[in-house]
């Protein structure tokens, strides 16, 4: 078996940092299988939770139909954030970044906005809320010291 | 067709509004809310496009006798989880020109096929099909002539031969077997002038010249044009097979080349040779890698028409 086109790397600048302090290098890419699924199936749960939340549907049944629910509200959401995308090229405040960048920031503040909800509520899934802000928080750490080390290494 | 027809027909299973909501998806979901969303939509597909999974339940019944009904609807299941990953992933290669890591299972074949002057690629509607004929011409930096079944929806066909052009930068030229005797001399004059032909062998679609072979156990029809374009151009047949082995990671699979040589016997009983051997390749494939097996047509009702 013969392998080719090998890559490496991660997306979220805490698994770069990470592998930066491991093998030297935090190049971002998007090729790693397990930040595609663990990253997209927490942000699910989180805007699950949330949801079940606000309609306070407790039952298996409806927690069913939440499931589903919470699908259609994901597709409706990614498309009023490209709308708002779309804004952000009109208005030229955003030139060069790529529409899933924009739309992972957006998407970045609308699961935080959800896991703040969660830990402001009286509810176990306050702990799925804290978890997840913490993560953000060691993620926006990262994403600084990987800038300043980046300024560093190109003085 | 009216144009309020028209317009509901965008929206059927295999319309066109789904496949620009890919690509539109692809480039304004970023990558890590695929698998989510591709697990509903798979969802979605498996109970709207009945008569498809109907098909593959059928054939997996073929494929693996001893799994009842209940697992091969969870198996039909894994076989459209698959082909949602499979066209999305020519989607992400087509639009972002994303990386992707593959293997090569007969690599000496594969340096045997991209050196031959002029050959036959006969694959199967498996994996990413489409992907593999772009990063063939990548990698060998040669042409490939693909020659496949028009989708049934002119929007859709068009949006199709696009997205092919687009991701094979100009190196895969696409072909449709319903263009009739025209197609075997054009394809017979490339096969002879040094090109690579890419044909899918596993089913017959349309009114195209048929063949019999036998596929676990069972009498199916298959097309002929490959068998007998090889006999009279003297190339080989190449099995190939581009599986889908994990995120965004394939498998090309070639099997030993299929040769099609004229002896002093009936030409038949050659081609029959050569097809009896094809059969045993794509049974053995599709035995290993069934969850990619996208014949969303039934196997057995194919030899009844034929």
């Amino acid at each position: 078996m013969d392998s080719a086109n090998g890559q490496g790397g991660f997306y979220f600048a805490l698994l770069r940092l990470i592998a930066r302090l491991r093998h030297g290098t935090a190049a971002r890419s998007e090729s790693n299988a397990a930040e595609a699924y663990v990253v997209g199936a927490s942000i699910f749960l989180l805007s699950f939770v949330f949801l079940s939340i606000c309609v306070g549907w407790r039952s298996p049944p409806l927690l069913l139909l939440l499931l589903f629910a919470t699908w259609i509200f994901w597709v409706l959401l990614l498309y009023a954030n490209s709308l708002i995308v779309r804004v952000t090229r009109i208005t030229r405040v955003a030139r060069t970044c790529t529409n899933s960048r924009l739309q992972s920031t957006l998407i970045g503040f609308e699961s935080t906005g959800f896991a703040i909800v969660l830990v402001a509520h009286r509810d176990p899934a306050r702990v799925l809320g804290a978890l997840w802000l913490v993560v953000v928080a060691a993620n926006l750490v990262a994403a600084l010291l990987l800038a300043a080390w980046q300024r560093s290494d190109s003085r | 067709m009216s144009s309020r027809v028209r317009f509901f027909h965008r929206f059927a299973v295999r319309g066109v509004f789904w496949r620009e909501y890919l690509d539109w998806a692809i480039v304004n979901a970023p990558f890590y809310m695929h698998f989510v969303l591709l697990c509903f939509w798979t969802l979605f597909f498996f109970f709207f496009a009945a008569p498809a999974r109907r098909a593959v339940v059928a054939n997996l019944r073929i494929v693996l006798p001893h799994s009842s009904w209940l697992m091969n609807q969870v198996r039909a299941f894994q076989v459209f989880y698959n082909f949602a990953w499979t066209i999305t992933d020519a989607a992400v290669h087509k639009l972002t020109k994303a990386a992707f890591r593959y293997e090569i299972v007969g690599a000496h074949l594969l340096d045997e096929l991209g050196a031959a002057r002029g050959a036959i690629v006969l694959t199967a509607h498996m994996g990413s099909y489409d992907l593999g004929a772009a990063l063939f011409a990548e990698k060998f930096n040669r042409q490939i002539r693909m020659v496949r079944a028009p989708e049934p929806d002119q929007q859709t066909e068009q949006h199709l031969r696009a997205s092919l052009a687009r991701a094979g930068e100009g190196a895969v030229k696409v072909d449709y077997n319903t263009a009739g005797a025209l197609l075997s001399f054009d394809l017979l004059n490339a096969l002879r002038a040094g090109e690579i032909v890419s044909i899918q062998g596993d089913r017959v679609i349309g009114n195209i010249a048929q063949t019999r072979g036998a596929l676990f156990g069972r009498k199916v029809s298959l097309p002929a044009g490959p068998f007998m374009l090889a006999q009279i151009a003297g190339v080989a047949i190449f099995p190939l097979f581009v599986v889908r082995l994990g995120y965004r990671r394939y498998g090309i699979v070639i099997r030993e080349p299929i040769q099609v040589v004229r002896t002093n016997a009936d030409r038949t009983q050659d081609i029959d040779a050569a097809v009896a051997e094809w059969c045993g390749t794509l049974e053995s494939i599709v035995t290993e890698h069934w969850r990619q097996w996208f014949a969303f047509t039934p196997l057995v009702a194919a030899v009844r028409n034929g």
